[in-house]
């Protein structure tokens, strides 16, 4: 190929100056990122919510498109409160922190585990924890397991985006028992394999165990062994460059809580508001005072959360618990007054 | 009659002797038949005879076959996956204005001609608005990250090909630029660097590296991101296909256009690149082929394609476990978007076979 | 990067398309550098911004987690540095085996050379010179190298695989039996055109179903046996007099190397390393039964939940590589056709008037001018069925990408590790094109 006068026509003046300016502009965009993300989403109209609609319970989708669950509803909320739309963005948990810290999204919701490192050196925050759970192990009922123990040689079936593959190891090394592992990218190719007879344990480090076994087939042919592996608080998480933001979201749940605590629901919030004269709840749904305006949010913060989605025993009922084919006991995710960890911060 | 039976007779005598000209063959043609026969019955036992069609997992419980009622419940899903339900009949209508533009490429008369493809092409970015909407139309926002199903797989892949063609000819040109030794060298070092990654790493490295390295306040979101991976994956690709075209074109064009006065880009745009693309048209169909199997590796980045939404379904708490299911009926229809694109490939190079032997 | 500075001083030296040229070329050249540079900056500033550390420090901390698939590996210790050395040996005595008999051919020296650093590996395996498998106490680094070392694994048994199926294939597609030749035609037309991942996805699933469990496994004479874990073979163990037997061997395969470079150098290259590699079998084997301590075959054995000892095949690889042989058969498949039909048919006609069958016509004349046109196009699909290996994430096949995905899951360290899997990558793309297109150069002509 002979190519004679190759390039000789790009040195116009004007291709230059335009290279010159997209440069410039690529500088100029670079320098500036908003750290108030309650104004950005006001202004946007809509909240960016990173979900990850595998995991049954706490967020999955129909045929319709519609997403729902526990870790949906408490976005929904989140959105409420502050006066806009929820929108959801499917995240895989590989992508997750990216996502967030480079602002494709502005909360995730999805099981994410709080620990110190992630703490520490991903640049992102925790606001508030929503469910306490821990890493178990479920079994055939045939294989005659009854302890976590009597595992030595078993293989594991586990899945990518959880800390599982840590726990396990931590686990088996701890009681010098040997294992083998498979480990898939995606949860329910975890759950499948398992079901087929691939391993004889699958674990989960998330808490939706228990879900994903009343969703098999014959669920009484599975038992969850006892032991807690490992400590799985998980919850929302934002970016560490925004305390205003972070604090918004964690006195939304904690009105979520409260609203459990003092008997307030979905259904009375609203008669509740203009009538109490508890000035406690006067306070939290925002009759007097500034804690909304001071906090960045409308006065009616509270009520409009609590009306969106209902209070934190409601969402769990209505995902995970009674109402929902799963039937989870609260247990360490009821409120403290009944012995659990769900602990509503004093909103004063 | 008796003659009829001859002349069927004749007629059969060249496929028995094909079939079983000598023992051996015949032997081998036996076995054939028997391992064809054996698994086509197993086939139908399984996706007919003993198949659930019902809508329920109810319908399935019994039975040792297929449960196509999986795909009967969730088939809205694996068209366009999360897309908003009272929205939907945006991607219906856009279904119909890309139809009524593809048309004229049915008939022969039309196809060649240069409106119909421009008009075709023109359609993308109105179909692109109709989809994502536009609030002073009256169209309520629907994000790219709420595509899915069949409709991020075609998105992905019509203008995934549309914008990497002309970056893969761009690079081509640069990689074949003699005189330039400087944009040679970075031409093949993207080329080259691109070309040895996988799919998957490329769609990784678009999700989770270029929101680090490009401006925050850019609005990117994962499908978007995707696709831009997908660009340069798919541009290399073209780059390398088109350069072997470039070569083939004989220099003597070149000289001559360069005797005609004309420039650079003119030498190319009218001769050599005309010539040249026609030299690899079947190659190039071959990528986007692959290129369409490919945007199932999207699955790996979050985004719910074709792939991506039956295994959705199958996570649906409703039908965990049928999971063979949705992924044959998916393979189906990518087979059928192949099988098509590269018969449509196959004609028209028969077509240009016959004509230019025509024309001698 | 302002272009009136660059301006020259009159119209004639403008118009010179040599400092035109030199011009467009140094702007374009700053102006990568410029963007470079902006893409570095614009990523040091998120990073710090969103207090994201960056660094490698992260690949020598303790790994903490397991992996499905453990192949030992040689550890950097004392006796690593002595198998490198025996491999650097064994290419030298190559090198001067290639110096020593003048007309050796090329495909000669490869043989040798390759036998002996074969045997040298196979010695040092048994030998146990600080070869290691993986473990949750070992560093992310070490993760990382096993995964590269299973990807290799697939790799290079998919593409003899894939190239054997190929070559059966693409003749079938020209076979006269119109039932063999449809056949042939309808799996093309089905592998080529449905995605790799739903075929991967597919074997998979369809391997763990059809396979029976661990407690009703398939006995095979009772030294193998075959369930949804896997199948499980016996494995080779070195005794104590497993050294002397491994010298011996390897004294053998010397020996043979040298006989054929001095008295047979234009052996093809498929023969004289099957010479040179069955001398050494041979003579391992007969000092096998004298000394009885060399080697011992460990069965499978079934204790608690899994078969013990032994080697495995878990479905996971077996899934990914009867999927990537499969779909890159094929393709090959029609490489070799297209091969096969640019063959002229006088070739055919020609052979047939020297008085040779059809086979000796297809093995002797047509095979090897096909393969001409052919092995461009094979190394393309080699280079892709390496790269479509990544596939095994999605059926929790331990590879690159896989490993990659775990580690920044754990770590957070995402551009490092993806850094990490584009080198490896890389470095494998180029290393394999390399070695293929000089034995494309090199060996064309010997090899049937």
């Amino acid at each position: 190929m002979k190519s004679r006068s190759m390039g000789v026509r790009f040195l116009s003046l004007k291709g230059i100056a335009l290279a010159s300016m997209m440069v410039v502009g690529w500088v100029a965009a670079g320098v500036s990122v908003s750290a108030a993300t309650l104004q950005d989403v006001r202004a946007r109209g809509h909240l960016r919510c990173g979900v990850h609609i595998e995991k049954p319970g706490f967020s999955v989708t129909d045929s319709g498109g519609r997403i729902t669950g526990f870790d949906v509803d408490f976005c929904r909320a989140i959105a409420a409160a502050i006066g806009v739309e929820a929108r959801f963005t499917t995240l895989s948990p590989q992508q997750r922190f990216t996502a967030l810290t480079s602002g494709t999204v502005d909360v995730l919701l999805m099981t994410t585990t709080q620990t110190m490192g992630r703490d520490t050196t991903l640049g992102v925050e925790f606001p508030f924890i929503n469910f306490y759970g821990g890493g178990m192990f479920m079994v055939r009922r045939s294989s005659g397991v009854r302890s976590a123990r009597e595992l030595n040689g078993a293989t594991i079936c586990l899945s990518q985006g959880t800390t599982a593959d840590q726990f396990i190891s931590d686990y088996f090394r701890r009681n010098n028992i040997t294992y083998r592992q498979v480990m898939y990218e995606r949860l329910d190719d975890g759950l499948r394999a398992y079901v087929e007879g691939r391993c004889d344990v699958f674990t989960q480090d998330d808490t939706s165990l228990a879900a994903m076994r009343a969703s098999l087939r014959d669920p009484q042919e599975h038992v969850i062994l006892p032991e807690v592996l490992s400590k799985e608080p998980v919850g929302a998480v934002v970016r560490n460059n925004d305390p205003q933001f972070a604090a918004a979201l964690r006195w939304i749940f904690a009105a979520l809580v409260n609203a459990e605590e003092t008997g307030v629901t979905q259904a009375s919030v609203a008669e509740t508001a203009r009538t109490t004269q508890d000035p406690e709840l006067q306070r939290i749904l925002g009759r007097t005072g500034t804690l909304g305006a001071d906090a960045g949010l409308p006065a009616d913060w509270a009520v409009r959360a609590i009306q969106a989605v209902g209070n934190y025993g409601e969402i769990f009922e209505r995902h995970l618990g009674r109402g929902s084919r799963f039937a989870m006991a609260r247990g360490v995710n009821d409120l403290w007054t009944r012995g659990g960890l769900i602990y509503g911060l004093p909103i004063r | 009659m008796v003659a009829g039976l001859a002349t069927a007779g004749r007629r059969l005598r060249p496929l028995v002797r094909a079939l079983a000209g000598t023992p051996g063959n015949a032997l081998l043609s036996l076995l054939f038949f028997v391992a064809i026969g054996w698994a086509v019955l197993r086939l139908w036992r399984w996706a007919v005879a003993e198949a659930a069609f019902g809508t329920t997992p109810e319908s399935c419980r019994a039975v040792a076959g297929a449960c196509w009622s999986v795909i009967a419940d969730m088939w809205p899903l694996f068209l366009v996956g999360l897309y908003p339900m009272e929205e939907r009949w945006r991607v219906a209508s856009a279904a119909v204005v890309v139809l009524a533009a593809a048309l004229p490429f049915a008939l022969p008369a039309l196809r060649r001609a240069r409106p119909a493809a421009l008009a075709a092409v023109a359609t993308i970015p109105g179909v692109l608005l109709l989809l994502y909407g536009s609030p002073a139309l009256g169209l309520p926002v629907v994000g790219p990250e709420k595509w899915g199903g069949l409709l991020l797989t075609l998105v992905l892949a019509v203008v995934g090909q549309t914008l990497a063609f002309p970056l893969g000819v761009l690079l081509a040109l640069a990689r074949t630029a003699r005189e330039l030794p400087v944009v040679r060298f970075a031409a093949v070092c993207a080329i080259e660097a691109v070309r040895s990654l996988p799919l998957v790493l490329v769609l990784l490295l678009a999700t989770l590296i270029m929101p680090v390295f490009l401006p925050a306040t850019l609005p990117l979101n994962t499908m978007v991101m995707a696709q831009i991976g997908f660009v340069i994956f798919s541009g290399a690709a073209f780059a390398e296909i088109v350069r072997g075209g470039l070569q083939g074109v004989p220099p003597a064009q070149v000289e001559a256009a360069a005797a005609l006065g004309l420039r650079y880009w003119a030498t190319m745009r009218l001769i050599v690149l005309p010539q040249a693309l026609r030299l690899v048209q079947p190659a190039l169909v071959g990528s986007i082929v692959s290129f369409v199997k490919g945007s199932s590796l999207v699955v790996a980045v979050g985004l719910y394609d074709l792939l991506g939404t039956a295994m959705l379904a199958a996570a649906n708490d409703k039908w965990v476990g049928h999971s063979i299911e949705p992924l044959i009926t998916v393979g189906a229809v990518f087979w059928a978007i192949c099988f098509t694109l590269s018969r449509i490939s196959a004609r028209w190079e028969r077509e240009r076979a016959m004509r230019t032997t025509g024309a001698r | 990067m302002s272009a009136t500075a660059e301006r020259p001083p009159g119209p004639r030296l403008w118009r010179n398309r040599r400092v035109r040229l030199a011009v467009f070329q140094a702007g374009f050249a700053i102006a990568l550098v410029a963007v470079a540079w902006l893409a570095y900056r614009t990523t040091a500033d998120n990073l710090a911004r969103r207090r994201i550390g960056v660094g490698f420090g992260f690949l020598s901390r303790e790994a903490g987690f397991s992996l499905g698939e453990m192949l030992p590996l040689p550890v950097p210790d004392g006796r690593f540095g002595l198998f490198a050395l025996s491999l650097v040996a064994a290419a030298l005595v190559a090198a001067a085996l290639k110096g020593l008999a003048g007309r050796l051919g090329s495909g000669g020296a490869l043989a040798i050379g390759a036998a002996l650093c074969l045997a040298v590996l196979l010695a040092n395996r048994a030998l146990n010179p600080g070869f290691e498998s993986f473990a949750p106490d070992r560093s992310f680094l070490f993760a990382i190298a096993t995964a590269l070392a299973n990807t290799v694994k697939v790799a290079a048994l998919g593409i003899v695989l894939a190239t054997v199926l190929g070559f059966l294939i693409g003749i079938a597609r020209l076979a006269a039996n119109p039932l063999v030749r449809g056949t042939a035609t309808v799996y093309v037309e089905i592998f080529r055109n449905v995605p790799l991942l739903i075929q991967v996805f597919f074997w998979y699933f369809a391997v763990l179903r059809t396979l029976p469990g661990v407690r009703a496994s398939i006995d095979v004479l009772g030294i193998a046996a075959i369930n949804n874990r896997g199948i499980f073979l016996p494995r080779l163990v070195p005794g104590d007099a497993a050294a002397t037997l491994v010298a011996i061997g390897l004294a053998a395969a010397l020996l043979a190397a040298l006989f054929v470079a001095l008295r047979a150098p234009r052996l093809s290259l498929l023969r004289t390393g099957a010479i040179v590699l069955a001398s050494g079998a041979a003579a391992v084997a007969g000092g096998a039964l004298v000394l009885p301590d060399g080697f011992a075959l460990e069965y499978p054995r079934l204790t608690g939940f899994n078969f013990s000892g032994g080697m495995v095949i878990t479905p996971e690889y077996g899934a990914l590589l009867l999927g990537l042989t499969l779909y890159t058969a094929a393709y090959i498949a029609e490489i070799v056709r297209s091969g096969l039909a640019g063959v002229g048919r006088g070739q055919t006609d020609a052979a047939e008037a020297l008085g040779l069958d059809r086979a000796q016509t297809l093995r002797l004349v047509i095979l090897p001018q096909a393969l001409r046109i052919a092995v461009p196009p094979l190394i393309s699909q080699y280079l892709s069925l390496t790269k479509d290996s990544s596939l095994g994430i999605a059926i929790g096949y331990p590879e690159i990408v896989s490993v990659t995905g775990q580690v920044i899951n754990q770590t957070g360290q995402a551009i490092e590790m993806l850094v990490i899997a584009l080198l490896i990558y890389m470095g494998l793309s180029l290393g394999v094109s390399a070695v293929l297109n000089w034995y494309n150069a090199r060996i064309r002509w010997s090899l049937v």
